[in-house]
């Protein structure tokens, strides 16, 4: 059934991707009048369930991408598919946690969980519930009544997840998510966000990060996006679960080494 | 400390749950040992406001046949003028059928007349604030109402508002629902511009967020875009205070028979300086509370804001 309803992809029976990128290009007119290219003739097709990280030099179009998943713009040319539905504008079939911080202040830490459910209609009852496990999931259930100005940056970065993923979307999109956070807080959102993919299932994660080493710590693939195209995308067959010693290790290195490499071979003193 | 009879989530984990409740408990006894003084400066600035009031009042005395500044005696006497601004019941005969005035008319008088003022100063308000800001909310959500009434909005915001009392009273006379309308209109189109400002602030994230969590645009606007611009109406909600009790005390001042601003009016037939220096401090006192009241109340419906 899936098949014929527009992406067209696979046989009947195969369920289509959760993202399907055909030849999209973004091309945006500056207020001089100029024409720039932030996404250049990009194909792409993400699995249901895949974990893909997106790095790349600042500014070379990983978030005009993003938002053109999420459906915040339309492409210049080209088509996006989300599980085989064309994207028109914003829905709850892709949650998106941005960079900047997007809880609602005026709404207590519970409220903000529950907010796309109340959204959706979904019973008061199952609400709660449905609330009350992903605060236990991401350590935060002693806080459901707080606001969000008396958490700190990475309690709020976990509600911020935890309202995406209450959600139950099927493909999750992260801008940089983790940016401003040190190495210990991010481990632990690490592991907080794997263990919400993992028990999603069948969720797709298109996560944009700056870090390489949080690209092989997270990721199933790694797409490296330069002048607004994908000019790589390498598998990360390691294990689950990645331990420090295993990202730093040889097979990690080949990997980092290929994508790194794509930034220009820099000199530094 | 708290965290560990959770038991739950990792050591690490717990200690920034520990931290941050220690945080919130350090601002609220910042909080709790905040104490309100008054500067010794401002009971300085108060006496020395008074001292110049009886100073400029002895100066300048009685010189075309009125006080120009009325001495403080002048004022505390002038309250039983209040006496002739009742209209008599509740064990106070009215002065008009030839009744001696008395103390209990003088406050009857004062209350009643304050009591109407206030009265039509937060009906105003409330019926202003609701227009000005669903008439902000209306141009920023449709593009039609964006067309039609940008235009004569920006227009009615320019003209001053005094001009504006003779139309008001032509068109409405000396009815009830003019000077409601008068209030409405100075502090409708106040908060329409603040209003418009404020959405536009609205950082767009917002929206997009709430969409992608499967908002409807009307759900959007009322439960993400209004609380996210609230804050930034708090200042302009305050001001309007303000505006509404001189536009109430303007309007009454035209063809109201009860009201402070007919008290005015009168006072200024009759040339009683101290009448008015009295009324107008009834009015400070009044609209301070108004203002206190409406501080408060806006204190805690943004409680949640950093």
């Amino acid at each position: 059934m899936q098949g014929v309803d527009g992406s067209g992809t696979g046989s009947p029976i195969d369920p289509p991707p959760a993202i399907e990128l055909r030849s999209v290009t973004k091309t945006f007119v500056l207020e001089s009048g100029e024409e720039l290219t932030a996404v250049r003739d990009a194909s792409l097709t993400v699995a249901r369930g895949e974990f893909v990280c997106v790095v790349g030099p600042s500014g070379h179009g990983k978030s005009t991408l993003l938002n053109l998943i999420a459906g915040f713009i339309e492409p210049s040319n080209g088509e996006i598919f989300v599980n085989g539905k064309p994207v028109e504008g914003p829905g709850p079939d892709r949650g998106v946690v941005f960079q900047r911080d997007t809880l609602f202040l005026w709404r207590r830490v519970a409220a903000n969980i529950s907010f796309g459910l109340e959204a959706r209609g979904v019973p008061k009852q199952e609400r709660k519930a449905t609330v009350e496990r992903y605060l236990k999931t991401v350590g935060l259930e002693d806080f459901a009544g707080a606001w969000p100005r008396q958490l700190s940056g990475g309690m709020r970065r976990r509600v911020a997840i935890a309202a995406v993923f209450a959600n139950e979307p099927d493909v999750f999109l992260m801008d940089k998510p983790f940016v401003g956070l040190d190495y210990l807080r991010r481990a632990q959102l690490h592991k907080v966000l794997l263990d919400l993919w993992a028990e999603g299932g069948h969720r797709a994660v298109f996560m944009i990060t700056h870090d390489v080493d949080e690209a092989l710590a997270l990721g199933d693939r790694i797409l490296v996006v330069k002048e607004g195209q994908i000019v790589e995308d390498v598998e990360v067959a390691l294990p689950r679960p990645r331990s420090t010693y295993m990202i730093t290790g040889e097979e990690a290195s080949i990997i980092r080494r290929s994508v790194v490499l794509h930034f220009g071979d820099l000199e530094i003193a | 400390m708290r965290s560990q009879d959770h038991g739950s989530g990792s050591n690490t984990r717990s200690s920034e749950r520990g931290s941050s409740r220690n945080d919130a408990q350090d601002g609220g006894s910042a909080a709790n040992k905040r104490v309100r003084r008054i500067h010794p400066l401002a009971v300085l600035s108060f006496l020395a406001i008074i001292a110049a009031w009886q100073a400029s009042s002895v100066i300048l005395g009685e010189t075309v046949g009125y006080k120009r500044v009325p001495g403080i005696e002048d004022v505390v006497r002038s309250f039983i003028e209040y006496a002739g601004y009742w209209q008599g019941g509740l064990g106070a005969e009215s002065t008009r059928t030839g009744a001696e005035p008395t103390n209990w008319g003088a406050t009857l008088g004062l209350g009643h007349n304050t009591l109407v003022t206030m009265l039509r100063t937060i009906a105003g308000y409330t019926i202003g604030v609701v227009t000005g800001i669903g008439l902000g909310f209306l141009i920023a959500w449709s593009k039609t109402a964006r067309g039609l009434l940008t235009f004569p909005a920006h227009l009615a915001r320019m003209m001053p508002l005094l001009a504006m009392i003779p139309l008001f009273a032509l068109w409405f006379g000396d009815s009830q629902f003019g000077v409601l309308t008068f209030i409405a209109f100075a502090v409708g189109i106040l908060l329409f511009a603040i209003t418009i400002n404020a959405i536009g602030n609205v950082p767009l994230h917002y929206w997009q967020y709430a969409r992608s969590l499967g908002a409807s645009p009307l759900r959007t606007y009322a439960r993400v875009v209004f609380p996210a611009a609230f804050p930034q109406l708090r200042g302009g909600l305050l001001l309007a205070v303000a505006f509404s009790w001189s536009a109430a005390l303007a309007a009454e001042f035209l063809g109201q028979q009860v009201g402070l601003g007919h008290v005015l009016q009168s006072a200024l037939y009759y040339a009683s300086t101290d009448v008015v220096a009295l009324t107008g401090l009834v009015v400070i006192v009044f609209a301070a509370v108004t203002y206190l009241a409406a501080n408060k109340t806006l204190a805690w419906l943004t409680r949640w804001a950093e």
